[in-house]
């Protein structure tokens, strides 16, 4: 049974059509990547499965629900956890709070939040930095931070806005692996991302979008090949 | 909620308090004995502020949304005793608590188009508000309109029951009460999931709401009791000065802008930082007031200057506050163990 589905969603902005009648599901369990040249609208994509924006048109099912046009905190309620790319850090509370408010969602006694918060931060490496000011940590810290509080709130889908962006290749690999196992233990992930090394390993199936419009859908092989998505990315060969 | 307070009077803070309180409370006995009715009139007025401080401090330090309009209410709240008490003749120790409640009621109400706007555009939008209810109230015969309201003198035997003493000394025990109150409410809200969901939503809402929080549902939360305890400050000012009127209760500067200052100075990342802010900048502006601008009336309105003053030294020495001053000085535990809290 499919987790997402995503039906003819139409976003415009102004005279721009950001995303433009994009339809495709998930289903439960999968890794999906969601790729495409600068400006081809996934982050759009993102917001308005999250609730951000309103889409003008189409319709967005999350685990038999009609989400379309939800809040995006119902949306976190019914299992939607989500990152930012530009990344938004509670910066004047430590690294522990941050994650205790997403685990306060489903255990509203603070103690019980910490408790859970800190076996998050175990998982994802931050335990040690947990009485930091969010503010101060690095970029890379910053988006394990954004991870953190998104599986704080117990997802069943969990959309990654560019986390592995700005990580050299061991912190990388280490956070694939995190997502890995993430994902094991029942978690859906949907990612944009722009290094193509590292969605092309993780993800069992691939989106591709360009200008607001889907051009391409299949496993990381055949996208590898696509013409359309070679073109989309290297631009047409002139004759 | 005991648990929370439990863990907060633990260890130096719970000495700290047991010490504040015990000469808090002797204080009145010594201004009393002593014949010094400014002195006791200051106190008074100093918990009034730090009623009223903390409770705007739930909206801006926690929430981050900038009143400039408390003096609604403080005088919704104000008016609200005295009409119960001239009217109905029911006793300002039921008609305190209704006035709170009325001031709660009409800021859940002025929340809804209020918090529609953010930063400070809501801000602005506060100055206009308390503006609005000052002409309201001016125009307004039921309540006295511009001339305002005064309770009579009250024979001997009903002055309990009135509330009505000489001087300030019996009103600063009734301020102390409240205060009290007002702490056993705030510190179990501010530790509880609500506080940490309320600070989310100063520090960003968008991630607030990626957590599943919903930012006006909150913020309404916080109106409700800032405006609650702000309401019941009001009360002990119609009980204190027997008269209300439309300039001094809605007042922007001596109102408004007093509570922000008082916050502000003590430090607005605080929980007690109001109060002392309150004990610092009331008794100056007063002794400015009384004494200064007394003997040279020619410099009328010199003690709003001297919030400039103020105000221009907390952002050049303390841009957190006194007590942000102190966590830096290291006279007080800082709010992360790590030490690298830096300015904001």
């Amino acid at each position: 049974m499919s987790l997402l589905e995503v039906k003819g969603v139409v976003k415009r902005f102004g005279g721009l059509v950001a995303v433009n009648d994009v339809s495709f599901s998930i289903d439960e369990g999968e890794r999906i990547g969601l790729i495409g040249p600068n400006g081809a609208g996934k982050t759009t994509m993102f917001n308005l499965i999250s609730g951000y924006y309103k889409p003008d048109k189409g319709r967005i099912i999350f685990d038999g629900r009609d989400i379309t046009g939800r809040r995006p905190y119902e949306i976190t309620k019914l299992g939607v956890g989500r990152t930012f790319q530009i990344v938004k850090p509670l910066s004047n509370l430590t690294v522990l709070d941050n994650v205790a408010i997403g685990a306060l969602l489903r255990h509203p006694d603070v103690n019980e939040a910490r408790k859970r918060a800190e076996e998050v931060l175990k998982l994802t490496g931050l335990y040690e930095k947990r009485n930091m000011r969010a503010g101060s940590l690095n970029l890379p810290e910053k988006k394990r931070l954004e991870l953190s509080r998104a599986l704080a709130t117990e997802p069943k889908l969990l959309l990654l806005d560019e986390v592995v962006a700005g990580l050299n290749p061991s912190e990388v690999d280490e956070l694939l692996k995190l997502l890995r196992e993430i994902n094991e233990s029942g978690v859906t992930i949907l990612m944009v991302e722009h290094v193509m090394r590292a969605v092309m390993n993780i993800s069992e199936r691939i989106i591709v979008m360009d200008y607001g419009v889907k051009i391409a859908e299949g496993t990381p092989q055949e996208i590898a090949s696509d013409p359309r998505v070679i073109e989309a990315y290297l631009g047409r060969e002139e004759l | 909620m005991l648990q929370f307070i439990k863990e907060g009077l633990s260890g130096k803070n719970g000495q700290y308090f047991a010490i504040v309180t015990a000469v808090m409370l002797v204080a009145p006995l010594i201004f009393w004995k002593l014949d010094l009715p400014f002195a006791a009139n200051a106190m008074l007025l100093c918990l009034m502020f730090s009623i009223m401080a903390m409770a705007w401090n739930l909206l801006e330090g926690y929430t981050g949304q900038l009143s400039f309009g408390h003096a609604v209410f403080f005088g919704v709240g104000a008016y609200t005793t005295m009409i119960l008490m001239l009217y109905y003749g029911v006793t300002p120790w039921i008609g305190i608590f209704v006035g709170g409640l009325v001031a709660a009621l009409v800021g859940l109400a002025l929340g809804v188009p209020l918090f529609r706007l953010r930063s400070h555009w809501f801000a602005l939008a506060t100055i206009a508000v308390g503006e609005i209810f000052k002409l309201i109230f001016i125009s307004w015969d039921y309540v006295g309109g511009s001339a305002g309201l005064q309770s009579p003198i009250v024979p001997e035997e009903q002055k309990l029951y009135y509330l009505q003493y000489a001087g300030s000394y019996v009103y600063i025990y009734l301020a102390l009460g409240l205060l009290g109150l007002e702490l056993l409410v705030m510190y179990p809200l501010v530790k509880s999931r609500i506080g940490y969901y309320l600070q989310a939503i100063r520090e960003d809402e968008d991630a607030a709401m990626s957590l599943g929080i919903n930012p006006f549902k909150y913020k309404m939360v916080a109106m409700f009791f800032s405006a609650l305890f702000t309401g019941i400050g009001g009360g002990i000012y119609t009980v204190r000065f027997r008269f209300v009127d439309p300039f001094a209760v809605f007042d922007l500067i001596s109102v408004s802008v007093y509570i922000t200052i008082a916050g502000i100075l003590g430090g607005i990342y605080s929980f007690v930082g109001p109060i002392v802010g309150s004990f610092v900048f009331v008794p100056i502006s007063e002794y400015v007031r009384v004494y200064i601008v007394s003997r040279f009336p020619r410099f009328y309105g010199l003690h709003v200057f001297v919030l400039g003053v103020i105000l221009l030294a907390i952002s050049l020495l303390a841009p957190e506050g006194i007590m942000g001053w102190l966590e830096k000085k290291g006279y007080l535990k800082k709010r992360e163990e790590s030490g690298e809290v830096g300015e904001k």
